[in-house]
């Protein structure tokens, strides 16, 4: 059951012209929003810098180098395809280079997508 | 046949999240048996609740927990591999909107005549908040059933035991009888 205090029991009315009235409504059409929904999600998240879509994207790529780091000297680990295809959106990854050198890299970079996998996070608490 | 069982528990709130995402984590689960997609697998909790709270939604039923037992012919030879893809493929079936963590466990059952019915079944923790628009997901027999078929298409096996269940002691694990 939904708390009280997070159900959508309260109503209030707001004055503005029409031309305003025309331009968060097409704003929130954009966002395929209902007008109220929009000027809630504008007004409660002004102060946000990060979504959760963009905390979960982050962390996906966050997953990923540390899947791929983990993985890249088994023989026969599971999901290689996979990840390679989700890996080829990152840049330079793939050059021709010997996978040592690969690894090697990706180890190095491992540590920075953790932190900053973490610090994303921050953002919204 | 496989079975596909939902687990329901709307009374406990987050209190529930916490104890399913730690059963499935950490409770009888091999460390590289874990699996997350959209969440960091060490700080599922966390990152669940802060997309809740993103939106205001942190109450209500916090996750939507699935338990998929395998036929024995799915993973043949009792092949992890295979339970690995098709855990992560039925996984991907929510990805798109929502985070979702699952572990694999081993557990061969047998029918009461000799003979293997499963080895492996796999439990899926999601949160119910959308990370894309806060939308709950609702979990009506549309969404089941077309979820259903899906998993039918990823395993191969076309017939499955569909069971609802409340975990109110905790106990997930799939009654050997019931396959």
């Amino acid at each position: 059951m939904k708390n009280e205090n997070e159900k959508k029991s309260v109503t209030k009315s707001i004055k503005m012209s029409p031309l305003q009235e025309q331009q968060i409504r097409e704003q929130a059409e954009k966002k395929g929003m209902k007008f109220s929904e929009y000027m809630l999600d504008c007004t409660l998240h002004s102060n946000y810098g990060v979504t959760p879509y963009m905390a979960v994207k982050m962390q996906e790529m966050v997953n990923i180098v540390k899947d791929i780091a983990n993985n890249l000297d088994e023989r026969d680990y599971v999901c290689r395809e996979e990840l390679r295809q989700k890996a080829h959106d990152f840049e330079g990854l793939f050059t021709p280079v010997q996978p040592q050198e690969k690894y090697n890299k990706l180890e190095n970079n491992t540590g920075l997508f953790v932190e900053g996998g973490c610090k994303i996070w921050e953002f919204l608490k | 046949m496989g079975i596909f069982k939902v687990i329901r528990n709307t009374d406990d709130g987050l209190q529930y999240m916490y104890n399913a995402l730690n059963y499935v984590l950490y409770g009888h689960t091999d460390c590289d048996k874990r699996y997350s997609l959209n969440t960091d697998i060490d700080n599922a909790y966390e990152q669940f609740l802060l997309v809740k709270k993103y939106f205001y939604k942190t109450s209500g039923n916090p996750v939507f927990h699935f338990i998929v037992v395998y036929n024995a012919k799915s993973t043949w030879g009792d092949n992890i591999e295979k339970a690995e893809y098709m855990s992560r493929s039925i996984a991907s079936y929510f990805s798109d909107k929502f985070q979702v963590v699952w572990c694999i466990h081993k557990k061969p059952c047998s029918k009461k005549y000799g003979g293997c019915v499963s080895v492996y079944h796999a439990h899926f923790v999601m949160n119910s908040v959308s990370y894309i628009d806060g939308k709950m997901f609702g979990g009506s027999y549309t969404e089941i059933y077309s979820f259903l078929e899906y998993i039918k298409k990823v395993t191969g096996d076309k017939s499955w035991i569909v069971q609802y269940g409340s975990d109110k002691e905790k106990r997930y694990e799939v009654d050997e009888n019931d396959a």
